[in-house]
């Protein structure tokens, strides 16, 4: 089922009615059965998958705080012997409970690899096979399961930290199934943890109306974003890349691109928010103004923010923690300082985390080479960082005056655009031959972005207004005003004004060809 | 406070600016009262409680969507026709399809031949979801014995449904139960903003919100007659190449060649036709089987240079396939016998292939004679190369290419950028084109391309835009 769709928004006013109309105590069953049609609408089967990865994860967690729970406690007095069992009784116990956490990481890892990137990396054509398949067993059918690379992170995330003695092993499983399968954050995140959720679900929600108007609100933003600013300049990026372009068309595909990712990924994100906040249920954050970073590094924190967490807390903490990179970093010390080493053992650690996030996204050699890209980058600035010191105070460069700060964020800025070309184009290969057409100005041709039409001199304008809203809206945000509590504070008539104008400018212009559900939703 | 201030203070203590503002409400947002004297919203009184907040916040918007309804909607002919085919008279030979459909069919011809009573139906912008729609429609109080069909290629690669347009069948429809599935199965899957507001705001509206304005205030409008379909066309700047001759039959009077510079053109691919499209065919088939109505599908002559260039082979193999398959007879008008349906590229209004009434005159009789006949198969040639040897030698037409598609640009390069060779490319679309014939759809938009000659000066582009965007542009 579409987020965008009529008949999400139905299933949407007629969960809430049911959801506000029920006792307090039983919202979160309500909250669980919503998923699970929610689930149904895309295929039943769906429920299968969620049914297997709540079970690993529900039965891992349960052994590994049986492990924890068992270990004896040190007594006064203890003799050495008898501390001596212990120790190798809590060794034991250690290793059962990391075994149980392995092992449900890699099933885990294992239900992605086999339901996502096998049938891509075979090139499997599924309606074809379910085809085959359904004319033996009529129930059988393989399906990319819905929303899987989100919630597998999400379990992972739950073991992980169970395992980790962050949280505490959830004892009911349909609690845990909620965590799972909650349907605001199966279409495109943020990946969320369970010790943030888990409060959000159970706690009371508060008064019906104050919920719906503040996620609403967010819904409407999220819609205006994604339908008014990104499938609008969508036709432009499309048509920009149906072609081979040259020059300034490359630069300007790039830009719109980075504006329509933007508007797609952070306004479906909205829309989730905005959907989980009418049912009380606030979700993190998943972008915080990335275009006003000042380095790649800053950015990718402010951009999808879950995901970057989880690859901080889960892949690059423990590669920090992983014997050979401690071997890595002793050998490196050997031929530099200490804290040389550290850079070098950082730097690989970015470099592989990117690849991750890169192939996370897709089998392509463009996902490998988007992460490689930004990988690297993130890998040199680490390694230069000192040079970077010494080039400054020799040029006398103030870290803190304003031009300077410009500077960064234009480079940063150009940093991220250039690394955009990954994803508009099918391989790295074409991608990096694109970027190179990019240096020929001189076979620039705007009109193959910009028809020289009626109605592309009508919708530029348009779209140029929508971005200068979400540029102010955004800047707001970066001084740290909180535009919704300001807007609370505002008159009835005057909150009316934007509320019609938000959704009015969606009804208007929230209309174009070729535009379809959430990029992320893809992924 | 300096002296200049004060001064500028009157006896109540007010600055220049306080009383300016007082008395223009500049600053604030203004509505005129009863009395006219103004007031700003600020001192508008909200409504107490929260519901009565909620309600002023949903009439307001649903207020503003009735006013762009009725500015921005197209009047829709489709609606004034549906009313006319369920009137008294009973129609026992229907024509469905889209706009060559619409201009390629006389009802008065096929009546002089065949001695029914005929109506045609086809009408811009009909994907094949909605042609069973409409199907089942026409056939709600009347009782059609046959179907005619125009099938175009181009919608059979559409997955969509009409909105936005004024051929929603959803909303020109009649029979509630249809209107009610159509709902059901497919406006649900719709985007909300689609489904709840079937207008749109792009520059063509915008131009014809007079005529829209007018015509639905007319009594022939409103009483959905007959008369009010010229107008409807004059509004939605469809009359410049065409007469409405009555029973649904738009006659083209004139050659245009501002619409041929608009005319581009997009491969028939069968891998593109999504499988709901040919599960919807089934049910037009499994419908009119129930029924028992002859459902005869056709696909209308296309003029030289269209077959002359483009894959017509392709799409013909196809749907002989198809209709084969569901035992429905299918007729391609492109395969007649040279010496039965003569024509040039200059017996249409335009390139795409909607034909001038003479030629569509003609094209009916022979259909007619098709219906009537034992062995229609006589009337065909059986191979595409005696097609092509039948036709005229390219005339030349101003703004046209005799070869456009042979070596353009972004054929070659998708080609070279995937590393497909000739064979691949044409049976794989490459990677790079990006937009599915699905983006090129329903709905029109700056993506149909449209020159500026044609968008400002051929109003009937614009409206070819919206129905055959990939084609036109």
């Amino acid at each position: 089922m579409n987020i965008t769709t009529l008949l999400f928004m139905l299933f949407l006013m007629a969960g809430l009615l049911i959801y506000y109309l029920i006792p307090g105590r039983f919202q979160w069953e309500c909250l669980l059965v919503l998923s699970a049609v929610f689930l149904c609408a895309a295929d039943w089967r769906n429920l299968l998958y969620i049914a297997a990865v709540t079970g690993i994860s529900f039965a891992a967690a349960l052994r590994i705080e049986k492990q924890y729970s068992e270990e004896s406690l040190p007594e006064t007095g203890e003799t050495s012997e008898r501390r001596q069992i212990r120790k190798a009784e809590k060794a034991k116990r250690a290793r059962k409970a990391k075994h149980a956490a392995v092992t449900a990481v890699v099933l885990l890892v294992l239900i992605l690899v086999f339901s996502k990137y096998v049938p891509e990396a075979l090139g499997l054509d599924l309606s074809k096979v379910n085809k085959a398949l359904q004319e033996r067993w009529l129930l059988l059918k393989l399906i990319t399961p819905f929303g899987l690379s989100y919630y597998l992170l999400m379990a992972i995330s739950y073991v992980l930290d169970v395992y980790w003695k962050r949280d505490r092993a959830e004892h009911n499983f349909l609690h845990l199934c909620l965590f799972i399968s909650y349907f605001p954050l199966l279409t495109q995140g943020p990946i969320s943890r369970y010790s943030q959720l888990r409060e959000e679900f159970f706690r009371e929600h508060g008064s019906a109306y104050d919920n719906l108007k503040a996620g609403a609100l967010l819904i409407l933003w999220g819609f205006f974003k994604k339908m008014v600013i990104a499938d609008r300049i969508g036709v432009f990026v499309r048509r920009g890349w149906s072609g081979r372009q040259y020059g300034l068309n490359v630069v300007i595909c790039l830009i719109f691109y980075g504006i329509y990712l933007y508007g797609d990924f952070s306004g479906g994100i909205d829309v989730i928010r905005g959907i989980s906040e009418c049912f009380g249920v606030k979700v993190t954050e998943n972008f915080r103004q990335p275009y006003f970073s000042k380095s790649l590094g800053e950015f990718w924190r402010r951009w999808h923010i879950s995901l970057g967490a989880f690859m901080k807390d889960y892949v690059f903490f423990p590669l920090a923690l992983w014997k050979p990179f401690k071997v890595l970093k002793k050998k490196t010390k050997k031929h530099m300082s200490s804290r040389a080493a550290g850079r070098v053992a950082a730097a690989v650690m970015d470099l592989i985390v990117f690849l991750i996030v890169g192939v996370w996204h897709g089998m392509g050699s463009q996902y490998a080479g988007w992460g490689l890209y930004n990988g690297v980058i993130l890998a040199f600035s680490t390694l230069m960082e000192e040079r970077y010191a010494v080039w400054k105070t020799s040029l006398h460069i103030e870290e803190s005056s304003g031009r300077y700060q410009v500077f960064r964020l234009v480079r940063t800025l150009l940093i991220v655009t250039i690394g955009w070309v990954f994803d508009c184009k099918d391989s790295a290969r074409e991608a990096i031959a694109m970027f190179f057409r990019a240096f020929l100005l001189g076979r620039t041709d705007l009109t193959r972005i910009f028809p020289e039409t009626s109605e592309a001199a009508f919708y530029l304008p348009i779209l140029f207004a929508a971005c200068l809203i979400l540029f102010w809206v955004d800047l707001q945000h970066e001084k740290g005003i909180s535009l919704r509590e300001k807007f609370a504070g505002q008159s009835y008539f005057r909150q009316v004004c934007v509320w019609t104008f938000l959704f009015q400018a969606i009804l208007l212009f929230g209309r174009t060809v070729g535009a379809g559900g959430f990029m992320y939703a893809n992924f | 406070m300096r002296i200049s201030e004060i001064r500028k203070r009157d006896a109540s203590g007010r600055s220049d600016t306080a009383r300016r503002k007082a008395s223009t409400g500049r600053g604030t947002f203004l509505q005129r009262n009863g009395a006219g004297r103004c007031v700003s919203l600020r001192k508008l009184k909200a409504p107490k409680s929260r519901a009565g907040k909620a309600a002023v916040l949903i009439l307001i918007n649903i207020a503003v969507m009735l006013i762009s309804a009725y500015l921005l909607k197209q009047p829709s002919i489709l609606e004034t026709e549906l009313h006319e085919v369920q009137g008294e008279t009973n129609y026992d030979t229907i024509v469905v399809g889209d706009s060559h459909g619409e201009t390629a069919v006389d009802p008065d011809v096929l009546d002089g031949k065949l001695g029914t009573t005929s109506f045609n139906c086809a009408r811009r912008i009909m994907p094949v979801k909605d042609i069973y729609y409409l199907i089942r429609e026409v056939s709600y109080r009347n009782d059609p014995k046959t179907i005619l069909y125009e099938l175009d290629p181009f919608y059979w690669t559409v997955p969509g449904i009409s909105l936005g347009n004024d051929t929603s069948v959803f909303f020109a429809g009649t029979d509630p139960k249809n209107r009610m599935d159509y709902f059901l199965n497919e406006m649900l899957q719709q985007p909300f903003a689609n489904v709840i507001a079937d207008y749109r705001f792009a520059p063509r509206n915008a131009a014809q919100i007079p005529g829209t304005a007018w015509v639905k205030l007319q009594p022939a409008y409103l009483r959905h007659e007959d008369r009010s379909i010229p107008m409807i066309m004059k509004a939605l700047y469809l009359g410049e190449n065409y007469e409405y001759r009555g029973r649904g039959f738009r006659y083209g009077t004139t050659w245009s060649a501002a619409l041929n510079r608009s005319y581009s053109y997009e491969k028939f691919r069968a891998k593109n036709v999504p499988e709901s499209n040919l599960e919807y065919f089934h049910k037009m088939a499994e419908f009119c089987r129930e029924k028992g109505v002859r459902l005869v599908c056709f696909y209308s002559a296309l003029p030289p240079y269209r077959l002359r260039n483009e894959n017509e082979y392709d799409a013909h193999d196809f749907f002989t396939r198809l209709c084969a398959e569901e035992g429905v007879e299918y007729y391609d008008m492109n395969y007649l016998k040279a010496d039965l349906l003569p024509r040039t590229d200059y017996d249409y209004v335009d390139v795409d292939g909607h034909m001038l009434g003479e030629l569509a005159e003609r094209q009916t009789s022979v259909l007619a004679e098709i219906l009537a006949s034992d062995r229609p198969q006589m009337m065909f040639v059986d191979s595409y190369d005696e097609v092509l040897a039948g036709l005229p030698e390219f005339m030349g037409m101003p703004g046209i290419d005799p070869a456009p598609w042979e070596e353009t640009e972004s054929e070659t390069e998708a080609q070279t950028e995937t590393g497909a060779g000739p064979l691949e490319a044409e049976t794989e679309p490459g990677p790079e084109t990006g937009t599915g014939p699905l983006e090129a759809e329903t709905e029109p938009g700056p993506e149909t391309g449209m020159g500026p000659l044609e968008a400002e000066t051929e109003p009937e582009t614009e409206d070819m835009g919206e129905t055959r965007a990939g084609k036109t542009g």
